[in-house]
């Protein structure tokens, strides 16, 4: 794709500022500037409740935190993580790098992007707000049935979470119809879909896991709902129902959720690698492609969450093996990652360390869960701090370390400023050895036996434990570094190249001041 | 040659249609996974 | 003209004005991070194997040994290309760093190496999956039906055995080589049936009756968790799971069928005609007396367990005391209430129940 013309806009449009301003702005800049930062504030209150969870697990017989803290705080750390920290951080992201790399002037709807963003913060302050009001869902972040039935959780956060999921849920929908729109209808003209940047592919292909994997999860708690308000039973077996139907309904949206999660994690990497190795990405095609065989494939494995249920053995079977089948593509990306690195000219600032931790990091999560794959294994295994260590590999040291690669990568194009290398270096490193101590013990304490969700253990499990604890705040504390290194940088008076990246050569590097100017592309770019 | 200064009437239009497509969709799977499951 | 590297366009040109920003990284440091790294790995993994706690790679039932096989080539496999992985970003971390004057070929792609590195992965996978349905017929054993029942409540465990004619809780043995065939079923939320050493686990779920069964080898005491979160004492729901010899095992069977003993000596005496009279019928059984709850535990054969509360506490006298005086001091929300009588009357109460052999 080579671009013909796009002229900086010849009037800038003034800009709006104040308070009011941005309560009322429909700025696709703006809305993903907010998003970001109330996914960094979430971030910092999951990750404390982490803390607590890993002080009560320090040593056996600790009586930091209740049972029933602790299952609030379990609940609401992965709640809080995967909802209101995950998602909205790299829609966020998505939200102010995709108009500019399409070339568009803004999103499709922009009032439409602004009530996503408005649902989302409502939906997460409705449920902290359960605090208050006799104490947060506490029954898991998948919170099966009949648990969370009135009859056996009878105070009110279980209600509040269905409540502020179907705000969730709704922000979630509507952000993604609008970026499909966004990107079938508005490209830079001359732009052909699969002729997109790579990071903006992934956010198209993940709108529809979230178009077709939510409503899952919203009939499932209206479900949920009906049953605890008004007397219902379609997850109680006394009154015919089946609690089975829970599982389903969940994981059924839960498993692509978990994709929702990485894919546009893999989009970041996909731009990221390409910039620093100063080469194209390789395999484009073949890139796109794995991008949607993971997207279809991760509908038809929920199962692998249930094979503990009961389930016929051609079922098992039949999980099992797509299940595996899905290390095929993500296989061929990071085989990509490595070819696009071949033979290149590489520099390894922050962005491109993440990245780098990212591959190795991930690839040992990714091969946790082809152990949590196999049944018979998983049936050992199933419901230990196995699972524990597996998601928390590919969920921090993948999806995460892959938004720290991009929060470095393009913090010079929303901020102007540039960060200071020593500290992001310092940042990765920390996150590195902290996280590593912290979880892979973990698959140990899996593989001896210790269930999850408990708070308290047998004394054998108490080294693995204490050492796990260590880790955990070490890289607990480490992301207030993070934190306190996007506040200097803003603070500072570097300020950073249009385009600091030697090798980045997307439109929004190429053809945009950093920061970025208040409206972007009025006249839109032409490229052939 | 430059692109419009906003979107055109034309680009709207297809615009809101590919919204709608979406939405109703989205409600489609919705009703479904509920009539399936409403006794 | 510039053109795009990450899309699926032409020829790219670098922008000959873009600096670069940052000092030079060390890059030697992050090529030897990644090798101590994976060494690092090896070691901690090699750690790991030589602790010297239960786990599924000592079993001691019988698919136990297939699994761990299966494992140990899964293991085997994934290391290798773990291995792989690192070492190959090892190499292009150190020789393909920054060299200004190189000529960096703009390779978009390589039709054949990708099918190559698609296939290789995708047979790889196949080959495991062969592997584990060959193993999941080596461990199919035939299903003598079940022998009992274990049904899980918030936050005990009840055992069933019809055909004797009894029912225990949170303890239950079973014979050393032979089938060991369980039913389990749920009275309230959903539990999970586990004994780590035996392999499998299965749920117990409310309104479903689903079945286990394995032979359980080696003989000894081994602990069971309950494997899926079912409430705030989840932690604390545990059970014994005791393999003997079957002589050893058909003399328990015989045993917990007989119906309560009868107290001996004053105190147990006293204690064993006060707990009738208290509140404690309502919820528990003792055959034999006039007590026949279901809520709570069977406490029949109370006084052989070697634990309280689902292997909250040791059973001790002075364990039980405190269980009476105050339950929830323990074990916060489970729904066994205070005894709230006198001390000495307290006393009568836990002789009685530990003569419950």
């Amino acid at each position: 794709m080579i671009v013909e013309s796009a002229p900086i806009d010849a009037v800038p449009v003034a800009e709006r500022r104040g308070l009011g301003a941005w309560l009322t702005t429909t700025d696709h800049k703006r809305i993903g500037v907010m998003y970001i930062c109330t996914a960094l504030c979430f971030f910092l209150v999951a990750v404390t409740f982490a803390m607590l969870m890993r002080t009560q697990l320090i040593r056996p017989g600790m009586h930091f935190l209740t049972p029933e803290e602790y299952n609030q705080i379990f609940s609401m750390h992965g709640t809080t993580m995967v909802f209101l920290f995950a998602m909205p951080l790299i829609i966020g992201m998505a939200n102010y790098v995709v108009p500019l790399q399409i070339g568009a002037r803004d999103m499709a709807f922009p009032r439409a992007n602004a009530l996503s963003y408005w649902l989302l913060l409502f939906g997460g302050l409705l449920l902290f707000s359960s605090f208050a009001f006799g104490g947060a869902m506490d029954t898991g972040w998948f919170s099966y049935a009949p648990l969370t039935s009135k009859a056996y959780s009878p105070h009110d956060g279980v209600t509040f979470w269905t409540v502020s999921l179907v705000l969730l849920g709704g922000s979630s929908i509507l952000g993604s119809i609008n970026f499909i729109v966004t990107c079938l209808r508005f490209r830079a003209k001359g732009m052909r879909l699969w002729q997109m940047p790579i990071f903006s592919v992934a956010t198209f292909i993940n709108s529809f896991l979230i178009l077709f994997a939510f409503p899952s999860l919203t009939a499932a708690i209206a479900l949920l709902y009906l049953d605890r308000q008004y007397g219902t039973s379609f997850f109680d077996p006394a009154g015919g129902g089946d609690p089975i139907i829970w599982q389903h309904l969940f994981w059924f949206f839960g498993h692509p959720e978990v994709y929702i999660m990485i894919l546009p994690a893999f989009g970041v990497i996909s731009a990221i690698i390409p910039a620093f190795a100063r080469k194209p990405l390789f395999g484009y095609a073949s890139m796109v492609y794995a991008t949607a065989s993971i997207a279809i494939l991760s509908f038809i494995v929920w199962g692998h969450h249930m094979f503990t249920v009961g389930m016929p053995a051609a079922g098992q079977l039949f999980f099992m093996y797509a299940t595996m089948l899905i290390a095929v593509p993500t296989g061929v990306k990071v085989f990509n990652w490595i070819a696009t690195m071949w033979q290149g000219s590489m520099t390894f600032e922050t962005p491109m360390l993440f990245s780098i931790g990212f591959i190795c990091l991930f690839t040992i999560g990714g091969f946790s869960g082809l152990v949590l794959a196999i049944t018979p294994v998983d049936i050992t295994i199933h419901n230990t701090y196995y699972v524990v260590a597996h998601f928390h590999y590919v969920l921090v040291s993948g999806a995460l370390f892959s938004l720290f690669a991009g929060a470095y990568f393009w913090l010079p194009k929303f901020t102007g400023k540039m960060y200071s290398e020593t500290l992001g270096k310092l940042h990765f490193w920390l996150s590195v050895i902290g996280f590593n101590i912290a979880f892979f013990p973990q698959h140990f304490l899996g593989l001896a036996g210790m269930p999850r969700r408990i708070p308290d253990y047998a004394l054998q499990f108490a080294e693995w434990n204490m050492w796990s604890t260590i880790g955990a705040f070490i890289f607990g504390l480490s992301q207030l570094l993070f934190l306190y290194n996007v506040i200097e940088c803003i603070r500072s008076n570097r300020k950073a190249a249009d385009n600091p990246w030697e090798g980045a050569d997307t439109l929004e590097w190429t053809h945009l001041p950093s920061p970025a100017p208040y409206h972007t592309f009025e006249t839109a770019p032409v490229v052939k | 040659m430059a692109g419009s200064h906003k979107p055109t009437p034309e680009q709207r239009r297809r615009a809101v249609a590919s919204a709608v497509v979406l939405a109703v969709m989205v409600v489609a799977i919705y009703v479904t996974y509920m009539l399936k499951f409403a006794r | 003209m510039i053109a795009s590297s990450t899309d699926g366009g032409t020829i790219r040109v670098s922008s000959a004005a873009a600096h670069r920003t940052g000092s030079a990284s060390p890059r030697r440091t992050v090529a030897r991070g990644l090798v101590l790294g994976a060494l690092l790995a090896l070691v901690v993994m090699a750690a790991g194997c030589a602790g010297g706690q239960p786990d599924i790679f000592r079993p001691g039932g019988s698919a136990g040994h297939e699994i761990k096989t299966l494992s140990y080539q899964m293991f085997a496999i994934l290391a290798v290309v773990l291995i792989t992985v690192w070492a190959l970003l090892t190499f292009v971390v150190i020789k393909y760093r920054r060299r200004p004057e190189a000529e960096v070929p703009q390779t978009r792609g390589n039709l054949k190496v990708e099918i190559v590195w698609t296939l290789i992965p995708a047979v790889i996978v196949t080959v495991l999956f062969l592997l584990t349905v060959r193993t999941t017929e080596q461990i199919a054993m035939p299903d003598p039906g079940a022998q009992f029942t274990a049904v899980g409540h918030q936050w005990w465990w009840e055992f069933d055995f019809p055909e004797q004619g009894f029912k225990t809780a949170n303890e239950v043995y079973v014979a050393a080589g032979r089938t060991t065939s369980i039913d389990v079923e749920s009275v309230d939320v959903i539990h999970s049936f586990w004994v780590p050493q035996m392999g499998g686990k299965v749920d117990m779920i409310p309104g479903h009756v689903n079945h286990i069964h394995f032979v359980p080898l080696e003989k000894g005491q081994y602990l069971g968790e309950c494997s899926e979160f079912c409430g705030v004492q989840h932690g604390k729901m545990r059970f014994l799971f005791v393999v003997v010899s079957p002589e050893a095992y058909s003399a328990w069977v015989h045993d917990q069928a007989e119906p309560a003993a009868q107290p001996s000596g004053a105190e147990a005496v006293a204690g064993g005609r006060l707990i009738q009279t208290i509140a404690c019928g309502g919820c528990h059984t003792i055959r034999g007396t006039s007590m026949k709850g279901t809520f709570g535990p069977d406490l029949t054969h109370f006084g052989s367990r070697r634990g309280i509360a689902a292997y909250t506490l040791p059973n001790t006298p002075q364990n039980l005391l405190a269980w009476l005086q105050d339950p929830q001091a323990i074990k916060p929300e489970c729904t066994m209430p205070k005894v709230p009588l006198p001390l000495p009357e307290q006393r009568q109460l836990v002789t009685y129940l530990e003569e419950l052999q």
